[in-house]
């Protein structure tokens, strides 16, 4: 019995030595909410790939599935380190303020990635601005409706993510923004709880039983896309007959673009924010402050900027459709080559 | 030796082998919290093998995150040492923190009542009562089985909080409830000298006095207990509304430590509490267990957790390690039981 | 009413069976069975199976109501529904089965549902060690030795539960035990044991018992007097010390009728 244990236990012992190696300036912590999607585990290898770059030893905490309380626990985990710097991916912005004051009072920098924490000052934030792919993604779903009718009118159903999730919420502010220019449009929203797809799934398969005249499908993210093309096909739509607009880029995105059945897929810049985070290590590291303006982020251009919560590094969301599908800046290209 | 007559049992006993009887009793002590030496045991392998673990701050922190599936954990461990299930916990748990966070939070999605922390934790005390007199009820009283009444209940309360908040969570909580989380007593946060104490208390309720007796009684031989006149219903009533009243508790104790409750908070703890009750020893079969063996079965959980984080492991390795010491916990126990007779 | 002119006492008997009849069906299980037992009885009831014992054991235990006949306990005419009413009222049988609770201790057991606590109001606290020491005194009256009250039940022997439950049963007030089948499931020590145990208490202590048992030897160490049921009947009665085994035995088999030939 005791054999087993110190097999096990000498197993941890191995994964510990393996991953003792230290990067020369010290230690980073990257803090991820998840690693269920494709774009939760591209941010996770891409940080720890660049950050590794510019001469740290990163280590990955993953909160579950998006658990706050997980997610605390490990910020406080991740103080009692002393690491050069902390990286987060906030699992709920409220809930880590006061353990991204604790770090900060401990003079450990914390860094924001993609997910904003309006609630108390950080020393570095890099998003895409979800708000502003929502944004986006209203532009180019009522670009399509006027294609169809020659005026922005008709029937959209919207499918959220985890309301949970602020990339979601953010991203539904943004298109509901864009959307109420026109009141001839009806959006009919509904809700994929835990980002199931199967749930998402099931949502435009009643909807569409119920309401035939739908023109388009809105889709918080490409892995419900796909799972809502899928059901289409079933039903016997041909490609294009309902529109279908997407956020995120991932790889399987791109693909339903190229296959026909998605239109536009709003890309989240995952890896350029990776990469706006690795530019700006250093500085941060040394507590200077990096300097307002536009920076060539991965071949995209990004603004520095000052909200009342630190230096933000905003980098655009891209929209990818048909013709620009197989552009080797997306990440949806990059990942896996 | 069970052939041997009572008289030489009990010359054995009175004469010259009292040093070997005492140490007996020393081995049955340390077999009976065998849970302690382990956790010792891989408290000292990690802080050997991972830099930076040894040290009070991480100590500390195995501590703090030990709180919500300890406390929660109390509740489902009277439960089964009365052997009955109650699988609610979680949810519930879960509803009373979206309801402190409803009804003391300033975030969207709140009620705006903007009610005292301390009065929120009263009606979700209450709440936690009412849920578990209500499972009680189901199973007292309809005869059905613990295990569907509470499952049922696993489902419906989390969702129930989320009909208030449409879905969302709610954040911003009123100061005094998250001061609590943030409050430290001599470098101890607040909350570990709560969790202790309420370990305290529930462990000199349950050994010490007569309902607590009931509770192993009713969970070792209903039959026994029965005919003992002992009035079994009472005695569960009173199980489900302390586990009910501890989950109300844990759940409050959630929303002050994440300032709000997500839709998902506390989800999978019901499976963490049932695997420190399980690694503390408390026996499915009813009638056994011990309080402190399920405070040192969720710090095992903790740590283990802690230890998954600082090597940057990927969470999923945390469950695997946490289900390889739920099967040794059940093997060394069995062992133990083996043994035990031995020691008499 | 039998006569009885071989004991001369005051007192009444502590149970009285009176012209009990039952019928299950066509199945005439019992039939115009009366006995009596007095302090200091150890009854053997005997038969073999199917003659009738555990239907008349039911009727006294409570589980089954008989269709004539009446039952007094300390003179008192008494009915019961179920067999928690048997027990309030002191009759209690002993299986070999009798459910105890394996994992808690013996004092807990002996204590069960009867616990001593300190009369807070709202939280009653164990006194335990007072009923430590109230177990381990009642235990040596009836002259068992048990390793230690602290112990869990699930530890002892068999002997040694069924003497705990004994043991609980009279000092708690019980007025007359039903032993069915006691020595079934030991081992020749541990029946020896209990044999003893039970001597002792039906002798010494004069608590009443009815011992139910295929084991005639076994009877005959321990019993006072004897009961014999064939085919629902009663058909044999008297006491241990005038008959020898054989008789009995025949008796049982059906070989002799006592009451024919007396």
């Amino acid at each position: 019995m005791k054999g087993k244990l110190l097999v096990m236990l000498a197993l941890v012992i191995g994964l510990a030595g393996l991953l003792g190696y230290a990067g020369d300036k010290g230690t980073v912590y990257y803090l991820a909410p998840n690693q269920f999607d494709e774009m939760q585990t591209t941010a996770a290898a891409w940080i720890q790939k660049l950050v590794e770059e510019v001469g740290y030893k990163c280590v990955v905490m993953v909160a579950g599935s998006e658990d706050v309380s997980l997610q605390i626990n490990q910020m406080e985990d991740a103080i009692t380190q002393h690491p050069a710097a902390i990286i987060l991916a906030a699992a709920n912005a409220d809930a880590i303020v006061s353990s991204v004051e604790e770090a900060r009072a401990a003079g450990i920098p914390v860094i924001v990635y993609d997910r904003v924490i309006s609630g108390t000052y950080v020393d570095f934030t890099s998003v895409a601005g979800c708000k502003k792919m929502g944004i986006a993604a209203g532009h180019k779903i009522a670009s399509l409706l006027k294609e169809k009718y020659g005026e922005v009118r008709g029937n959209i159903l919207d499918i959220m993510g985890d309301p949970g999730d602020m990339y979601t919420v953010l991203i539904e502010e943004g298109f509901q923004e864009v959307m109420a220019n026109y009141p001839e449009v009806k959006i009919n929203t509904k809700i994929a709880y835990g980002w199931e797809a199967t749930t998402g799934a099931n949502l435009a398969d009643d909807w569409l039983t119920v309401h035939p005249d739908t023109d388009l499908i809105f889709a918080h993210a490409d892995h419900l896309a796909a799972a809502i093309a899928s059901v289409l096909e079933l039903k016997g739509y041909e490609k294009g007959e309902i529109l279908l607009v997407s956020t995120a880029g991932m790889p399987m995105g791109l693909d339903l673009i190229r296959e026909g059945w998605c239109q536009a897929t709003v890309q989240q810049p995952v890896i350029a924010q990776a990469r706006g985070v690795a530019m700006f290590l250093d500085k941060i590291v040394q507590h200077q402050c990096p300097k307002p303006g536009t920076y060539d982020v991965g071949g995209l251009e990004a603004t520095l900027v000052y909200q009342d919560y630190g230096p933000e590094l905003q980098i655009p969301g891209d929209v990818i459709t048909i013709d620009n599908v197989d552009d080797p800046r997306w990440w949806g290209n990059q990942v896996g080559k | 030796m069970t052939e041997n007559s009572g008289k030489s049992v009990a010359v054995l006993r009175e004469g010259k082998l009292s040093i070997k009887g005492n140490r007996k009793a020393v081995l049955r002590w340390i077999l009976d919290h065998m849970v302690w030496f382990i956790l010792f045991f891989v408290l000292v392998v990690l802080s050997c093998s991972i830099r930076g673990f040894a040290q009070w701050g991480i100590f500390r922190n195995i501590l703090y995150h030990a709180v919500f599936v300890g406390v929660l954990a109390i509740g489902e461990a009277i439960c089964i040492i009365s052997k009955e299930m109650d699988l609610s916990v979680e949810s519930v748990a879960g509803l009373a923190a979206i309801m402190t966070a409803w009804l003391t939070g300033t975030g969207l999605d709140a009620s705006g009542i903007l009610l005292n922390g301390y009065l929120a934790l009263l009606v979700v005390l209450a709440m936690g009562a009412i849920i578990g007199a209500f499972n009680a009820i189901l199973v007292v009283n309809y005869k059905i089985s613990s295990f569907i009444v509470t499952l049922a209940g696993y489902l419906m309360f989390r969702a129930l909080a989320l009909v208030v908040t449409n879905g969302h969570g709610v954040t911003r909580l009123r100061p005094e409830v998250v001061m609590v989380a943030r409050t430290k007593l001599f470098s101890i946060p607040l909350m570990v000298v709560l969790l202790l104490f309420i370990y305290i208390a529930f462990y000199i309720f349950v050994t010490q006095t007569r309902f607590g007796q009931h509770i192993y009684l009713v969970g070792d031989s209903r039959e026994a207990s029965y005919n003992a006149g002992i009035r079994i219903g009472r005695v569960l009533f009173g199980v489900f509304m302390l586990s009910g009243m501890l989950a109300g508790l844990t759940g409050w104790l959630l929303a002050a430590r994440t300032n709000g409750a997500a839709p998902n908070i506390g989800m999978g703890m019901l499976f963490e509490a049932m695997a420190a009750v399980v690694i503390g020893g408390v026996s499915l079969q009813g009638g056994v267990g011990n309080l402190a063996g399920v405070l040192a079965g969720a710090i095992l959980l903790s740590t283990i957790a802690t230890a998954v984080s600082l090597l940057g492991m990927p969470p999923f390795y945390m469950n695997v390690i946490r289900g390889g010491f739920i099967i040794i916990a059940v093997l060394l126990d069995a062992l133990v039981q083996r043994i035990r007779p031995y020691l008499m | 009413m039998v006569e009885r002119k071989d004991v001369t006492v005051l007192e009444p008997p502590v149970l009285r069976i009176e012209h009990i009849w039952k019928s299950f069906g066509k199945v005439q299980a019992l039939k115009d069975v009366s006995f009596e037992v007095y302090k200091g009885d150890v009854l053997a009831l005997l038969g073999d199976n199917g003659a009738g014992k555990s239907t008349l054991i039911k009727i006294i235990s409570g589980n089954y109501r008989a269709d004539k006949g009446k039952i007094y306990l300390n003179n008192q005419p008494v009915s019961f529904g179920s067999p928690a009413e048997a027990r309030h009222a002191g009759i209690e049988t002993v299986y070999q089965q009798s459910p105890v609770c394996l994992n808690a201790s013996v004092t807990a057991n002996f204590f069960i549902g009867r616990e001593l606590c300190n009369g807070l109001p709202g939280i009653k606290f164990l006194k335990k060690r007072a009923m430590r020491q109230e177990t381990e005194k009642a235990m040596a009256d009836i002259g068992v030795h048990i390793p230690s009250v602290k112990e869990k039940v699930g530890l002892l022997s068999g002997g040694e539960r069924q003497a705990l439950i004994l043991g609980r049963f009279f000092h708690w007030g019980g007025k007359i035990a039903l032993l069915d089948e006691p020595f079934a499931a030991l081992g020749v020590g541990e029946a020896r044991k209990s044999l003893k145990l039970i001597q002792h208490m039906g002798q010494q202590m004069r608590l009443p018992i009815i011992l139910i048992t295929h084991n005639v030897e076994y009877a005959f160490e321990i019993a006072t007097r004897f009961v014999v049921l064939r085919h629902g009947e009663m058909v044999g009665e008297g006491k241990i010390a005038d008959v020898k085994v054989d008789d009995v035995v025949a008796m049982i088999t059906g070989a002799i009728h006592v009451r024919d030939t007396n």
